[in-house]
């Protein structure tokens, strides 16, 4: 009767996640716009390379008819195969990353509103099986979330004209979406430890909201001496202005911890969008160890940052301010 | 009532609790034994509260210890949470469940092996069968208290703390309560430790007890000696009043 399992628990409390989740209203608005906007881009994607593919055809006609017998190759082709999902970058860093946040937030903060932290914190569950519940739980929604966009990009780029996808296109697409998922996870996590160490509702959403702010815009500025053209866009510029003495000390400092940047940089570098084009997903990773270990070690320290705060919280009387 | 041969189930020695200028509890000592109805009386603010938080495992000491069932509250929180049920004053679930929803996930997390037997099990026991697929929500404070004893006592504990149990019921809210802890005291052996205002409640349901003022016990007895010693009193508010006058 009174056999606990941790593991069992981690299930237990990860499945309640999810199935809370799946309830919220808020969830559904912001997964709704995700993936909507998702299948915009798709639409876009399509659009524009079947418009410029049918000026090109007409300019053929015209160019014919008035004698050249030589024209230039379609542009299209020179084009890399998943440059339609490079939208996609964007969307993730801005309304993904956003979307992380309020789903990690809501995770405990659902539990810090409805008073049941006592009754729960009395059930023979660690404080760790607690979070990893959590987290599990958090992870298997931004997966299926993650999946669902995959799946809508994957299978709308297969429609688009002059474009012939192949099976590495397609492994790497994956892989971009993978590491999309891992970036995001971090920021649920930020949510998710905000929620558990704030005392008011409106601090745990508003501090991670400001981390957002800096990693996806600020960091990003002072950590690549402010090139803002290419700060959301993963095309690499030409030409980098000078550094001052300023913008050289703060690339050399906040360069590791710039995530939006690398984000940026790395799922370009997947996607074949960025001008080194070409590479391998052994290639980029290898390329970027230092970053994905980043990534990887922030994504621990925020699990073992909330299962800390999580030990140490008082569940009595918390009844969270707006 | 021989306290020399029976172990205690629950003890507290020199138990305190310090919250930046506030001494909520101050050298605490306590012993209940198995199978007693605890009552835990003392104003707003005495600490009875931060007493069961302690016990409870909720929160930690800043001195002292304590233990239920033989187990440390805070080196051994697993093993006392195995043994315990807890239903804090103002019992707060998730509205959007379901009371059956509710109770597996709590049913789950305690360890019940089989929690749709169990659960039903229990409503039985608290006759308060066909609401299982009603939202928390649409529950009376009444209702909720009793969905509150449910998870408390899924999983067989060996210990129930109650804290205010009967605040916010009316007068049948607050018999059907007192039945029913005296049936679970009766029926299941179970030790109810249980904080309160309502002194005639404590005259009703309870063997035993414990005056707390500013975070001191100034008494523990059973009801049967108290009665008997303030024999002069009319009732047991005025030997309430009486105790805390005298500290």
């Amino acid at each position: 009767m009174k056999n606990t399992n941790p593991m069992g628990n981690t299930f237990t409390i990860a499945s309640a996640e999810i199935r809370a989740l799946f309830r919220e209203k808020t969830m559904y608005s912001i997964t709704g716009v995700f993936l909507l906007m998702t299948a915009a881009s798709s639409f876009i994607g399509w659009s524009t390379f079947t418009t410029a593919d049918a000026v090109y055809r007409a300019s053929v006609v015209y160019l014919h008819a008035q004698g050249v017998s030589t024209v230039p190759e379609n542009p299209l082709h020179s084009v890399p195969a998943l440059a339609s999902f490079d939208n996609l970058i964007v969307y993730i860093l801005l309304i993904g990353a956003l979307l992380a946040v309020i789903i990690g937030h809501r995770s405990f903060m659902r539990e810090r509103r409805s008073g049941i932290l006592q009754v729960l914190f009395v059930r023979p569950v660690p404080k760790r099986s607690f979070v990893l519940g959590k987290i599990l739980g958090l992870g298997l929604v931004l997966f299926s979330i993650m999946s669902m966009t995959a799946i809508i990009s994957i299978a709308s780029s297969f429609f688009l004209p002059l474009q012939h996808i192949t099976i590495g296109n397609v492994g790497h697409a994956l892989v971009f979406f993978l590491f999309s998922f891992l970036y995001m996870l971090f920021f649920a996590l930020c949510g998710l430890l905000f929620a558990i160490v704030s005392k008011s509702e409106s601090l745990a959403l508003f501090i991670p909201i400001c981390l957002w702010v800096g990693i996806t815009f600020v960091l990003p500025e002072l950590a690549t001496g402010l090139t803002p053209t290419a700060l959301l866009n993963p095309v690499t510029i030409l030409q980098l202005p000078p550094l001052t003495g300023f913008f050289s000390t703060a690339q050399h400092i906040l360069f590791p911890i710039s995530l939006g940047w690398h984000y940026t940089t790395i799922s370009g570098e997947l996607l074949g969008s960025s001008f080194s084009t070409n590479l391998s997903i052994g290639q980029v990773f290898s390329g970027h160890w230092i970053e994905m270990t980043t990534l990887c070690v922030s994504i621990l320290t925020l699990g073992l940052l909330s299962a800390t705060a999580l030990r140490r919280f008082d569940p009595r009387g918390d009844y969270v301010n707006e | 009532m021989n306290t020399t041969t029976i172990k205690p189930i629950i003890t507290a020695h020199a138990l305190t609790k310090q919250y930046k200028d506030t001494l909520a509890l101050d050298s605490l000592d306590l012993n209940i034994n198995k199978g007693e109805i605890f009552g835990f009386l003392g104003h707003n603010g005495a600490g009875k509260t931060t007493t069961v938080s302690i016990l409870t495992t909720l929160i930690a000491p800043t001195a002292g210890n304590a233990t239920v069932c033989g187990f440390d509250t805070q080196k051994e929180s697993i093993e006392v949470q195995k043994r315990i049920g807890y239903l804090p004053e103002n019992v707060k679930f998730y509205d959007s469940l379901t009371a059956y929803e509710n109770l597996e996930y709590l049913a789950k997390l305690s360890g019940v092996k089989n929690p749709k037997e169990k659960i039903h099990e229990v409503l039985v026991f608290l006759e308060f069968t066909g609401i299982e697929n009603k939202k928390l929500g649409e529950f009376s404070k009444g209702m909720r208290q009793r969905i509150g004893i449910a998870q408390a006592i899924l999983h067989d504990p060996e210990v129930l703390f109650l804290d205010e149990p009967t605040s916010g019921l009316d007068p049948m809210g607050i018999k059907k309560l007192r039945d029913i802890i005296i049936k679970l005291n009766k029926e299941k052996g179970m030790t109810i430790f249980m904080n309160t205002h309502l002194l005639s409640e404590v005259a009703k349901t309870c063997t035993t007890i414990g005056v707390l003022n500013q975070g001191k016990l100034i008494y523990c007895d059973s009801l049967a000696h108290t009665m008997e010693r303030f024999h002069d009193e009319s009732s047991l508010e005025e030997i309430y009043f009486t105790l805390g006058e005298k500290h």
